[in-house]
Formats: structure tokens, C-alpha cells, sequence
């Protein structure tokens, strides 16, 4: 999805590496589709939540996980 | 009960239409207020739903863009710093305006934006996110093209001239809308970022200012 949406490189990303600053250097509008993204393939709104689940690929399908499981 | 129901939302889009008429007959008469179309058939592609994008000089423009295109549907950005005031925020609820919070990342203003151009709505967005200041412009923040890009419609430039003086001239120039090629390949930043360069030079070009980048590509 991030590489589809944001035309990152696959190569470039593991689900460890950061997503923004040192890591693959993704910005405020990056975080804006990858909202988007999520929300609609999950209908996890990720809006006004901390910087933490964005860190990287692991974290953030921490949080969706997390989101989905409190629905169940 | 259905028909009352139908018969209420009438009657509050009909009240809004007249809160909005109101206003708009007082801009061009206090403000002298008019519209200058570069080619007048913007209109159409305008009647579809577009991003409408803007100079921003002042707190007046939110109100007289959608004022001087009525009765075309416009629905208008606004920080949540100025839709979150007491007083302001009844008027804000009750008509077409959309909240963004730039201090964090809020996807929620493109929801509604998104559901608005759905609906055939023109958006108003000003992308500078914050007033000139001494005459310098900021440079455009590019999230304004993510609804124009996922929903591919027309980004229509326009420039608002004028300082709001009472009986002065007060214009809005509306433009061609500008071709953009949002879904070419690469960085989704590098590919907006390029775009919305793109939009800054014609919306200031319309206004019959020098194109300065505000230091964006100034080392």
C-alpha cells in the first residue's frame, strides 16, 4: 500500500525501516495518504493520533491490528 | 413524517441560500465587489465540482469568494485556530465550511472536501494555510492536490485583488484550470510538490504579481 500509494521504492522498504526523518524520508503529505490509505482499506481513522504508530511499517499495522481487535 | 423531514432540509438549504444572499448583493455594493473570468467556460467544469485555489490577503477572502460565485456551491477551508471561535463557530457549523487543523496531521477536512466534489461542490482552499504577510507570499503547502489527485478533478486557479476598502474595487479573477499531471510517476511528495510549484506561479501570475517562491527554491 505505502509503496503503491506514496511511489516509494520497494526496495527501500522493510517493515523495520523508519518511515520518516533517517529512515525513508516521508513527509506531512506522505502521513496525510497513508491516513487515507489506512482509512480506507482498514476504516481505521488514524486522524489526531500521536507520531508513535507512524514510525515505521511494524507500528503502524500495530496500531490497525490493535484498532480492528478492539471491535471485535 | 419523511415528507416533514424533506420538507425541514428545504427549508434550512433555502435559509442558508438567503443567509448567503444577503452578504453577496453587500460585497458588490460596499466592495464594488466583481468576478473576472480569463475564459468563461470554467463555469462548466466550475458546476462539476473543482478545487478552487486562491491568493490569501486577508480573513475577508473566505467570506468573499463564496459570496462573489453564488449561487455556485462553494465549500471553504478554514483553520480550525479561526472554525473553533466561540462566536464564529455557529456561523462556520451552519455553513459550507470544512475545518483542517494544521498542527497535526488531520486527514478529516479530506473526507469532507472529497465528499463535497462528490456531490459537484467547488472547494475552496487557500494553500498558503496562513494570510501574506507584508506582501510576501508563502509558499503553496501541496496537500491542497491530494483531494484534486484521488478524485481527478479540475484545480482551477484565482487571484483576489484589492484591499477590501469600502467603495473601492474588490476582483476575483478566476483562470483556466491548470493541467496537472498528479498521478505521474515517482515520490507522491516530489510529484505534489512539483504541482503545487506550479499552481503558485499561476495563481500569482493571475494577480499581476512577481512570482517569488518565498525562499522555497532560494539556497
Amino acid at each position: 500500500m505505502i509503496c503503491d500509494r506514496l511511489g516509494v521504492d520497494p526496495n527501500e522498504l522493510t517493515d523495520e525501516v523508519p518511515l520518516f526523518n533517517d529512515g525513508i524520508e516521508l513527509d506531512s503529505i506522505d502521513s496525510l495518504e497513508i491516513i487515507a490509505a489506512i482509512d480506507e482499506e482498514f476504516g481505521v481513522d488514524m486522524t489526531g493520533i500521536g507520531k508513535e504508530p507512524f514510525y515505521n511499517v511494524n507500528s503502524l499495522a500495530a496500531y490497525v491490528k490493535k484498532e480492528l481487535a478492539c471491535r471485535e | 413524517m419523511k415528507r416533514l423531514k424533506k420538507l425541514g432540509g428545504a427549508v434550512l438549504t433555502g435559509a442558508v441560500y438567503a443567509l448567503f444572499f444577503l452578504p453577496a448583493v453587500v460585497m458588490r455594493i460596499m466592495y464594488r465587489g466583481r468576478v473576472v473570468y480569463i475564459d468563461k467556460t470554467v463555469k462548466s467544469t466550475m458546476k462539476q465540482g473543482a478545487v478552487l485555489i486562491a491568493n490569501h490577503k486577508s480573513h475577508a477572502d473566505g467570506f468573499f469568494v463564496p459570496m462573489m460565485l453564488f449561487p455556485l456551491r462553494v465549500c471553504t477551508v478554514v483553520t480550525r485556530k479561526w472554525y473553533d471561535k466561540r462566536v464564529l463557530n455557529t456561523l462556520f457549523r451552519h455553513m459550507p465550511y470544512i475545518p483542517i487543523d494544521l498542527t497535526k496531521p488531520d486527514a478529516s477536512w479530506m473526507t469532507s472536501a472529497e465528499d463535497a466534489l462528490k456531490q459537484g461542490k467547488c472547494v475552496l482552499i487557500f494553500p498558503e494555510g496562513k494570510l501574506e504577510k507584508d506582501g510576501k507570499h508563502e509558499p503553496f503547502r501541496s496537500g491542497f492536490l491530494l483531494p484534486a489527485r484521488h478524485l481527478d478533478v479540475s484545480v482551477i486557479p484565482m487571484a483576489i485583488t484589492g484591499d477590501y476598502s469600502v467603495f473601492k474595487r474588490q476582483t476575483l479573477i478566476v483562470g483556466k484550470p491548470i493541467k496537472l499531471n498528479l498521478h505521474e510517476r515517482g515520490r507522491l511528495s516530489a510529484v505534489l510538490n512539483a504541482a503545487s510549484e506550479q499552481c503558485e506561479r499561476e495563481v500569482f501570475a493571475l494577480a499581476g504579481e512577481e512570482y517569488a517562491s518565498s525562499g522555497r527554491n532560494i539556497d
